[in-house]
């Protein structure tokens, strides 16, 4: 069971690392990111019914009959915690388990308060705690880190804010093996609340066992207790990762369905209690996200900046987006970049490539929405003006049109000026605002150049351009 | 060298060289007793058997390549457009170029351009990267700032400090394979302005003076071997050919090593004077090249 395991996490770790650095179709996509819970539960509240909602069910069946099976096989953040944790007791060994008196009581009221946290986050937009506390935000984050000290991409100052933050998780892990799973998560707590009543259970047969304590010290969340008096496994705790089911020498824990003595810890009572609680948490704060009860979500977003094409509106963008950076991680000429709220086009470190729609391919919560290429091509995200007294072919008379050079559909084109210079002049009607202008216009510090977003995005009619081909031979005009 | 060597080497010679004199209507590979050849201008083939008709009369690229050299190929491959549509330097030229390179015994041969859009995806459309596969020769990344270096230009009046590439200064031999295309604002893109890829900071440039930039560059190195990709020559539409362009497909190429010499015929064959186009006159000033009037041109129809 543990070997099957540890091969479907490898499986599903390169799967969901990949996902960052190549470029899959649109269906394996979603069905990648359709196994997370929480990106698509919003997707499911905010979007409505679609097929990524039917693995969501699946995943919550699954939970009905294996218990806490999403956080040792799918989960791609308790996948990179076992892997750092396995690297680091390989040369520490004998690393101590932090378990007190209270311990189940603590991990539940921790997780419970951080889960009340997370749906008011949700409601109320705050964006970094979604981001931190979502488990599939937070590995996104780490691969863009990673990305970023390998690659030596370009930062902005969010990146440091994350960066402290995985010093610190990594830390916390080094002391305790799967610290995120236990206090934090909220799909955990969540999942946790189902697989209290999980069909299938772990269980050590009394009568085998000869209390060697052996799956005390493998267990990854510290479920299993085993004294003289009675041997007990927490089954809400527990992960699913079959550790201790091959450590035990004697064969004495089964995988099985059985109403046993040792599912203890919390009565029937007690756990329908918890998750009568919390469903009617989120069944609220649902309803009121789906009614779109902040209306001014985008206040702290600043309203000269650009959105993706595919998200149409900045309300639209920052209701929607959780903020897991995996359109950051894809976008190839890195304009998109994180933000505090949601990632941000920034023109003055690159440009929206006219060619490309990798970031709606991604997108597990459909803020940006899936565009083909052929109508990315045609819709606006602003317009561009052009400051003339800023410009250095009307202003100091030399020639430049290095933002004519660059556009991609001739909304900025080059006219005769004076004396054969040649000046860029604007037409709106066909600019889609990419930004390349503003990326490529050589001014500084402000740009002559510049993006002025749309409050909606516009559909425009940009004819498909051919080029006018001639065969011609002729001699050599020297 | 010991002197059953020396004979050995010299026999071998000789008789490769008599060879060559004895077969009628190939070029001398070694020694030509006639007029040295400036610039060679091929028409009428596929860009990579006109490279191959072209570059003997200019001594073959052992001339330029030495053993175990270090070869940087600087392409045009800036643009998303095929190789039909003329914006980005034919794949076959690169090809053939890079192969002669590496038969030549080079150590390493380096594909290298600042690309304008996502190299990624430029190097993919263009089709250079498709062609290069299986070979030993690589494309060098130029998308990050780490890989130019800060130099100071001899003799420049605006253009006195610029982060070139790192393989300008390691290449051994320097290769310039530019596409003949029209341009929006100085008028034409060819050899001399193909060399703006090599620079980071682009916008320097622009902001202070195209032309005399681009000729500035080259007071620090110039390139060994130019040349001209003339085969789909955009003659509208330029740089980047995305919008209201026209190809006329004219099958042409020029090698040289002479830069201004190179520009000036490619301006001709783009129906252009040189004497419009500033940055010949600027380069003309800097004594970059000889005028085209006074070259030695071999023509060749293939």
């Amino acid at each position: 069971m543990k070997i099957i395991r540890i091969f479907f996490q490898w499986l599903v770790f390169i799967l969901f690392l990949s996902l960052s650095f190549y470029t899959f179709p649109k269906i394996i996509v979603d069905l990648i990111l359709g196994t997370q819970i929480f990106p698509s539960f919003f997707r499911l509240i905010l979007h409505g019914f679609s097929a990524i909602s039917i693995i969501l069910i699946f995943n919550i069946i699954f939970a009905l009959f294996l218990g806490r099976f999403y956080c040792s096989f799918l989960c791609p953040l308790g996948i990179l915690q076992d892997s750092i944790f396995s690297i680091y007791s390989f040369f520490k060994k004998n690393v101590k388990k932090f378990r007190d008196k209270n311990y189940y009581r603590k991990t539940l009221l921790i997780s419970g308060g951080l889960f009340f946290i997370f749906l008011i986050a949700s409601i109320f937009n705050l964006k970094v705690i979604i981001s931190i506390m979502e488990p599939y935000s937070l590995f996104t984050k780490f691969v863009y880190i990673f990305d970023n000290i390998l690659t030596d991409n370009i930062k902005d100052t969010f990146f440091y804010f994350i960066i402290i933050l995985f010093i610190l998780f990594v830390l916390k892990l080094f002391f305790e093996e799967r610290f995120f799973c236990k206090y934090i998560c909220p799909t955990g707590f969540l999942l946790r609340s189902i697989s209290n009543f999980s069909l299938l259970n772990l269980h050590i047969d009394d009568n085998k066992c000869i209390k060697c304590k052996k799956c005390e010290n493998v267990c990854k969340t510290s479920c299993i207790t085993i004294s003289k008096k009675e041997n007990r496994i927490n089954n809400s705790l527990c992960v699913r990762c079959f550790n201790c089911y091959s450590e035990c020498p004697v064969n004495a824990i089964s995988f099985s369905v059985k109403n046993g003595m040792n599912i203890q810890n919390l009565n029937r009572r007690k756990s329908l209690k918890v998750l009568g609680f919390s469903f009617i948490l989120i069944f609220f704060s649902s309803l009121i996200k789906k009614a779109n009860f902040i209306k001014n979500a985008g206040k702290n977003f600043k309203k000269n900046q650009t959105v993706p094409v595919g998200s149409n509106t900045l309300e639209n963008y920052i209701n929607r987006c959780i903020n897991c950076n995996l359109c950051v991680n894809v976008c190839p000429t890195n304009v998109l970049q994180p933000n505090i709220q949601a990632p941000r086009l920034n023109y003055n470190i690159a440009f929206c490539d006219y060619f490309c729609n990798e970031c709606s391919k991604v997108c597990p919560v459909n803020a940006i929405k899936y565009i083909p290429i052929q109508d990315k091509k045609k819709i606006a995200m602003g317009k561009s003006n052009l400051d003339k007294n800023l410009c250095v072919v009307y202003s100091k008379n030399q020639s430049c049109g290095a933002c004519a050079e660059i556009c991609p559909t001739g909304a900025v084109h080059l006219v005769n000026y004076k004396n054969n210079l040649m000046a860029p002049e604007l037409d709106n009607k066909i600019c889609v605002g990419c930004g390349s202008c503003e990326y490529a216009c050589p001014t500084r510090p402000i740009r002559a150049i510049k993006v002025e977003p749309y409050n909606k995005h516009r559909k425009l009619k940009i004819e498909e351009q051919k080029t006018e081909k001639e065969v011609k031979t002729e001699e050599f005009p020297f | 060298m010991d002197r059953r060597e020396f004979i050995k080497k010299a026999v071998t010679l000789a008789g490769v060289s008599s060879i060559g004199f004895a077969l009628k209507g190939t070029p001398f590979i070694f020694g030509n007793n006639k007029k040295s050849v400036d610039m060679v201008a091929v028409r009428g083939g596929e860009p990579d058997t006109m490279f191959k008709k072209g570059i003997p009369y200019l001594g073959g690229i052992k001339n330029f390549v030495k053993k175990n050299d270090e070869v940087a190929i600087k392409v045009n491959a800036s643009w998303n457009s095929k190789p039909s549509d003329g914006g980005n330097t034919n794949p076959k030229l690169v090809r053939a170029v890079a192969q002669a390179c590496i038969d030549a015994g080079a150590k390493n041969v380096y594909v290298f351009d600042h690309t304008i859009y996502n190299p990624d995806t430029t190097y993919r459309e263009s089709g250079i990267k498709f062609e290069l596969s299986g070979m030993k020769a690589k494309i060098a990344p130029a998308n990050n700032n780490r890989y130019f270096e800060k130099v100071k230009i001899p003799n420049a009046k605006i253009l006195k400090t610029a982060e070139v590439h790192e393989l300008i200064l390691s290449a051994d031999t320097l290769i310039n394979i530019p596409v003949l295309k029209t341009h929006g604002s100085t008028r034409m893109t060819s050899a001399m302005k193909n060399f703006m890829g090599i620079v980071w900071d682009r916008a320097f440039y622009h902001r202070n003076g195209l032309h005399r930039c681009i000729a500035e560059i080259f007071n620090f190195r110039k390139p060994d071997l130019n040349i001209v990709d003339a085969y789909n020559v955009m003659v509208r539409g330029g740089p980047s050919g995305y919008y209201n362009s026209k190809i006329v497909v004219k099958k042409m190429q020029l090698l040289s090593t002479d830069l201004l010499a190179i520009d000036m015929a490619a301006s001709k064959i783009l129906g252009f004077k040189p004497s419009t186009i500033n940055y010949l006159n600027i380069a003309n000033e800097l004594n970059l090249g000889k005028k085209i009037e006074s070259i030695n041109i071999k023509k060749i129809a293939i």
